[in-house]
């Protein structure tokens, strides 16, 4: 019997209930030597070095670079605590906050005009390779922003996808996540068709209220009182990825002057 | 040309047109090649006026050179093998490369040269408490908080550290913080807890474990628990890191809740921390032991009703099946030293005096015997208790004779310990001492007594070696055991034939 | 600057200790950075924990590197040490911290031997004895007049001497001209032949090169250093490069000097046939450049390292003036011809200024060949250069390496972090003959006697207590 090498992760509380369940095999779907992503009962679950961008749907080592033998591992199972990759055991010692906070919706105009200056044209070229009548009724709340954006752009998480994320999990900052906007609705019924199984699992996250980190920090800042705070949190998100960051941004823009056109008529 | 012997042996000298090495190179190679027997000298060097110099004055004639030219000059013994040292000098010239050294960094020597190469953002310091300081000033003057698990480190240095940590507005956990929870990352002995709404700042390392566990159990997550250190709520550190920690808590938008713990702390200190606390926007609750002060267990409810939680059932585990002592004392035998002030206080006002190591009063000082006619609380974790050997919470032996000492004694009526669980604890606790408990019983049997044990167990669901699993082998072993130590301390007083 | 979220676990640990607590904090996904702690230097924990409370050290620190990094050292003049140092008939600069004739080694009393006679004080150097002994001589470290000099550093008033200067503040150094290899004065020797090319150097080249410089104007030998970095110099035992390029920068005026072209042609041989002709210009620029971190009170950064071939001194930036001193020690490295290691003095030079200020041993890196002189490896020399991170404050932005990703050169020695470490300055360095005469018999690496560093940093304590108790 050969011996397995276990890894230390760190996890949010989601990723670790579906490890917590029985053992089921899992398919390898995406490898790199900074995140190897797996599907498991149709969602997307990953284990991330430290390079990688921590994604919610993942369990994040300790590594600066994932070892070698992740990289080949032919089998995947996830189950009982663990996410076992070829021989390599990723066990979650570690809980991390991956929710969103609480966003006060009577200060919600405030909110939007804060991050707004934040932000300044710094998500324009964002916005110029998505149709921009589907942004526009984003900001209207209608379903129809939806089919228009979802998967659009290249990429693991295509850049739609990162707009629409941005959107729901504001959303669900300011209103809670039992709300039943029609975007959201939207999204949950047409993403497992529409997009990648990982952009697919992270649109699920952002509707829970699971983020990553730099879009939690940015949602932090706009519940304090500090803009400098805001300012230095808008600037680490959009160094996120390739666009991705900057998507994420434009869909809380976008959904911030969603919450405060309503919260005035 | 070689020519024949002058004084002895043979001499050799070689004019290498156009060969050049630099004249490090060289050096090594004549070092080398002199170094093979029957070499008497060697010298391998280019022919500048210099060389030519040295080379003269070792004897050697020679011939017209130019400084582009490379000598070779060799004195042997008279049974030198000049083939051989020829052969040696070809080796030494085409040697490239020595064997490489070791090629991977060095690790750093000092906790400054660490954190300048590296973005960590907290250092932890636990190197014995006299140098301590050094290492913790090295993260100050970085910019960064640190953690000193150190102990035995002077009051003059603490207040120096969180002095300049406080003109800084960084951070010093400890001295002699065992325990913290930072983010969830814990360090020292801590418990896994999830994420929560909790702050919690800690002069009491295991009187935050205890709140902790006690949250945890009833579905609220600690995200930070910072420890001070036992002496920050002293007069002499006037509660330093406790505002620190305080105001980072009151700052991050997830905290919606602080809980100072502390041993007795100074009046005067804890009198300032309310009003500090008072003027901030989260609201803060103080743990504070002391006579007449709530215990733990009343605290985290406290947490949770201002929380809006619903009270819990706390967890046991074979609770009520021992019968009530007929006269004898409460002993007790701890680890945690916060949880044994806290059986003390609450025996101490049931029961009457308790005699300890870590007295409530200089009076009911036990000496280092640990055996007295009264009721007695050992904190096994002490200082005094605890040089030259690991922490109680990593090495049970010497609770463990005690515990057979204590159940041997007619007079012990009931024997109260504590078992703390998280990381840096032991892998498996129960693993030694439910047999201890099952033999400590039996042997009270045997000479014709009953010996009720009552377990605090300290301790959540996702800690190593997990709360009800240790749980219910100390009950199997016929404890009776709770997650509060206030309730056990309750019903260990119960049991002795207390008034509760 | 912001602190972090106590709700948000730190991006990384530092931990020193226990390696219990690094295991626990590496199974919860953080990566931990370990310190290889061990216990300090004997005897100086107390010391060390007095200095490091000391609320002025850090900021006199950062005062104290960043005055050294502005400084420039433009080479502005070559002229006789008896009008730029004042230095009269019967006075003698040295190297290292003060000496008597009474302690003096071989090698220095060599080449105070050979000075007397230049000086025309004897005519036979063996004569000279008795001028010392009778202590009518006036002996005087080059530092205490801004001065340094390589190996027995002796400076008498008729030898010609760099002068550089830091336009900012208008500060001076002084050094020698450098006489090249194997049977020289500074090596101790004072045979004829080494005489006659003091007089040379005095009658020709100086006034030479003083023509050249005014002509060509100012050198930037900071400049200079920074290149020779680059082309594999470490500034101490190798100045290959940056000789050539001071020909370079100086051959069309010397060409264009008033003087017979022959001269012309023997001064450019002279100097292009001596690959350490530079190193009396490094050490100078390295002086100028820390002795604007003199005097700063609180600051445990060293600012000079010299040896006088008995023992070895360093020199404080928050302790004055004052040497704290030990036995020089032996250089360990490769002998020429067949002299044998009872044959070599113990340390001399005031050379180790260059490795005070992040050049020679501390930038070994860059010039690997360096290494081998003590039987290293190159893997032994990017150690080396890393290892001395360990002990000094920063890093020099100018002087950079490229083998190490262009890491700059080490810079600034803490007293402190020597006595944390027990990590000594690796010093490069040339070994003088025992015996008066004989010169230069190796060349290798040595270190200061540990003792200087304990001393200094007692010092240090002592004025921290005085300041805190008024």
């Amino acid at each position: 019997m050969t011996t397995r090498t276990r890894i230390p992760a760190a996890a949010p509380a989601w990723v670790r209930s579906v490890l917590a369940g029985p053992d089921r095999p899992a398919r390898v779907v995406h490898r790199g030597s900074d995140a190897v992503y797996v599907d498991v009962d149709g969602s997307c679950l990953g284990a991330l070095s430290t390079a990688a961008t921590a994604v919610p749907c993942a369990v994040r080592t300790g590594l600066p670079e994932l070892p070698p033998r992740l990289l080949v591992a032919e089998h995947a199972t996830v189950g009982g605590g663990r996410l076992a990759l070829g021989d390599t055991d990723l066990v979650v010692t570690r809980t991390v906050a991956a929710d969103v906070p609480r966003l006060g919706a009577a200060e919600v105009l405030g909110t939007s005009r804060r991050l707004t200056a934040a932000v300044a044209d710094r998500a324009e070229h964002v916005r110029a390779e998505l149709p921009g009548v589907a942004l526009e009724t984003l900001v209207a709340g209608r379903a129809e922003a939806v089919p228009a954006l979802l998967g659009r752009g290249s990429g693991l998480t295509p850049l739609g996808d990162d707009v629409l994320a941005g959107w729901v999990a504001t959303v669900v900052a300011v209103n809670g996540p039992s709300d039943d906007a029609p975007v959201v609705d939207a999204v949950a019924r047409h993403a497992p068709a529409m997009t990648t199984l990982l952009s697919a699992t992270l649109l699920d996250c952002a509707r829970r209220g699971d983020v990553i980190p730099q879009f939690r920090t940015l949602l932090l800042a706009l519940a304090g009182p500090d803009q400098r705070a805001i300012d230095d949190a808008v600037d680490a998100l959009l160094k996120v990825g390739h666009t991705s960051g900057a998507g994420l941004t434009l869909g809380a823009v976008l959904a911030l002057r969603h919450l405060a056109s309503r919260s005035h008529t | 040309m070689t020519s024949p012997p002058t004084t002895s042996g043979i001499t050799h000298v070689e004019v290498r047109p156009g060969a050049y090495a630099d004249s490090v190179t060289l050096l090594q190679v004549s070092k080398d090649v002199a170094a093979v027997s029957g070499v008497e000298n060697a010298q391998v060097a280019m022919a500048t006026p210099l060389n030519l110099e040295v080379l003269e004055s070792m004897g050697f004639a020679l011939p017209a050179t130019t400084p582009n030219d490379m000598v070779v000059a060799l004195k042997l013994a008279d049974d030198g093998d000049l083939a051989a040292a020829l052969a040696a000098v070809e080796a030494a010239l085409s040697r490239k490369t020595r064997s490489a050294g070791r090629a991977e960094d060095e690790p750093h020597r000092t906790t400054g040269a660490a954190l300048a190469d590296s973005d960590a953002t907290l250092a932890l310091v636990s190197v014995p408490g006299e140098h301590a300081f050094v290492e913790a000033v090295d993260a100050l003057d970085a910019g960064r908080d640190v953690m000193v698990f150190s102990d035995n480190v002077p009051v003059e240095q603490e207040i120096v550290l969180k002095r300049r940590a406080t003109e800084r507005g960084l951070l010093v956990m400890g001295p002699d913080c065992g325990t913290a929870v930072v983010g969830g990352l814990g360090l020292g002995f801590a418990n896994r807890t999830k994420p929560g709404p909790v702050g919690i700042v800690a002069a009491s390392g295991t009187g935050c474990q205890q709140l902790m566990c006690l949250l945890d159990a009833a579905g609220v997550g600690v995200s930070a628990a910072l420890g001070v250190g036992g002496r920050d709520l002293s007069k002499d550190v006037g509660g330093l890191s406790t505002r620190e920690a305080l105001r980072r808590l009151d700052e991050d938008p997830t905290v919606e809740l602080a809980v100072v713990v502390s041993k007795p702390p100074a009046e005067e200190v804890a009198a300032s921390l309310r009003e500090f606390a008072a003027g901030l926007s989260t609201p803060v609750h103080f743990a504070l032991l002391g006579e007449g002060q709530p215990d733990l267990t009343a605290a985290a409810e406290s947490v949770l009703s201002a929380l809006g939680r619903p009270e819990p059932k706390w967890k046991s585990w074979g609770a009520g099946t021992a019968s009530a002592a007929t006269g004898g004392y409460l002993r007790g035998l701890f680890v945690g030293g916060t949880l044994c002030d806290e059986a003390m206080l609450m025996t101490a006002a049931a029961l009457g005096p308790v005699k300890s190591n870590i007295p409530l009063s200089p009076e009911l000082q036990l000496d280092s015997s640990l055996v007295a006619e009264s009721h007695t609380m050992v904190d096994f974790g002490d200082d005094a208790l605890t040089a030259g050997r690991a922490h109680p919470m990593i090495d049970p032996t010497l609770r463990l004779e005690n515990l057979a000492r204590v159940a041997a004694d007619p007079s012990t009526a009931v024997v109260l310990m504590d078992v703390v669980l998280g990381d840096g604890a032991e892998p498996d606790p129960a693993a030694a001492l439910a047999p201890a408990i099952l033999a400590a019983k039996a042997d009270a049997h045997a000479s014709g007594r009953d010996l009720p044990v009552v377990v605090a167990c300290v301790g959540t669901e996702d800690d190593p070696q997990q709360l009800s699993r240790q749980a219910r082998a100390l009950a199997g072993a016929g404890a009776e055991v709770f997650l509060s130590n206030a309730q056990a301390t309750r019903r260990a007083i119960e049991l002795t034939g207390g008034s509760r | 600057m912001s602190t972090t979220r106590p709700t948000e676990a730190p991006s990384g640990v530092v931990a020193a200790g226990a390696d219990l607590f690094a295991d626990a904090v590496e199974g919860q996904a953080v990566p931990v950075s370990r310190v290889d702690w061990r216990p300090p230097m004997e005897g100086t924990a107390a010391d060390l924990a007095t200095v490091l409370a000391d609320p002025l050290r850090q900021e006199a620190n950062e005062r104290a590197v960043k005055a050294m990094l502005d400084v420039q050292a433009m080479l502005v003049a070559v002229a006789p040490a008896s009008e730029v140092l004042g230095l009269r008939r019967g006075e003698f600069l040295h190297a290292g911290p003060p000496l008597e004739w009474a302690n003096a080694s071989g090698p220095m009393r060599g080449a105070l031997m050979g000075a007397a006679a230049l000086e025309g004080l004897v005519d036979d150097p063996e004569d000279a004895v008795k001028l010392f002994e009778s202590g009518d001589m006036s002996l005087e470290p080059c530092h205490h007049r801004s001065a340094v000099g390589p190996m027995a550093g002796v400076v008498s008033p008729s030898m010609w001497m760099f002068v550089l200067e830091d336009p900012a503040s208008g500060r001076r150094t002084y050094c020698s001209l450098n006489e090249g290899l194997g049977k020289v004065l500074r090596y101790g020797a004072y045979s004829s032949e080494v005489l006659e090319r003091l007089r040379w150097m005095s009658a020709v080249l100086g006034p030479l090169l003083a023509e050249a410089v005014r002509a060509a104007g100012p050198v930037d030998v900071t400049g200079i250093l920074t290149q020779m970095l680059q082309m594999g110099d470490e500034a101490h035992n190798r100045n290959r490069a940056g000789t050539l390029m001071l020909l370079r920068d100086l051959s069309p005026a010397l060409v264009e000097a008033s003087a017979p072209s022959s001269d012309i042609a023997e001064a450019m041989r002279f100097v292009g046939g001596n690959d350490h002709f530079f190193l009396n210009l490094a050490m100078p620029a390295c002086k100028l450049a820390l002795d604007a971190g003199r005097g700063i009170e609180g600051s445990t950064m060293v600012v000079a390292m010299a040896r006088n071939g008995t023992e070895f001194g360093i020199q404080v930036a928050g302790t004055g003036d004052e040497w704290f001193t030990g036995p020089a020690q032996l250089a360990e490295g490769l002998l020429l011809g067949d002299y044998k290691p009872e044959d070599a003095n113990p340390d001399i030079g005031d050379s180790a200024i260059t490795e005070t200020a992040g050049l020679g041993g501390f930038s070994m890196a860059t010039a690997p060949a360096i290494v081998r002189l003590v039987g290293g490896t190159v893997p032994d020399a990017l150690a080396t250069t890393r290892r001395m991170l360990e002990i000094t404050l920063g890093q020099n932005p100018r002087w950079t390496i490229p083998v190490l990703e262009f890491q700059g050169a080490p810079t600034g020695i803490d007293v402190t972090k020597v006595c944390r470490t027990g990590i000594l300055p690796q010093i490069n360095t040339g070994m003088a003959g025992r015996k008066a005469g004989v010169g230069q018999v190796g060349a290798g690496l040595v270190t200061p006697p540990a003792e200087c560093f304990p001393k200094a940093l007692a010092s240090l304590a002592e004025r921290a207590r005085k300041r805190a108790h008024g």
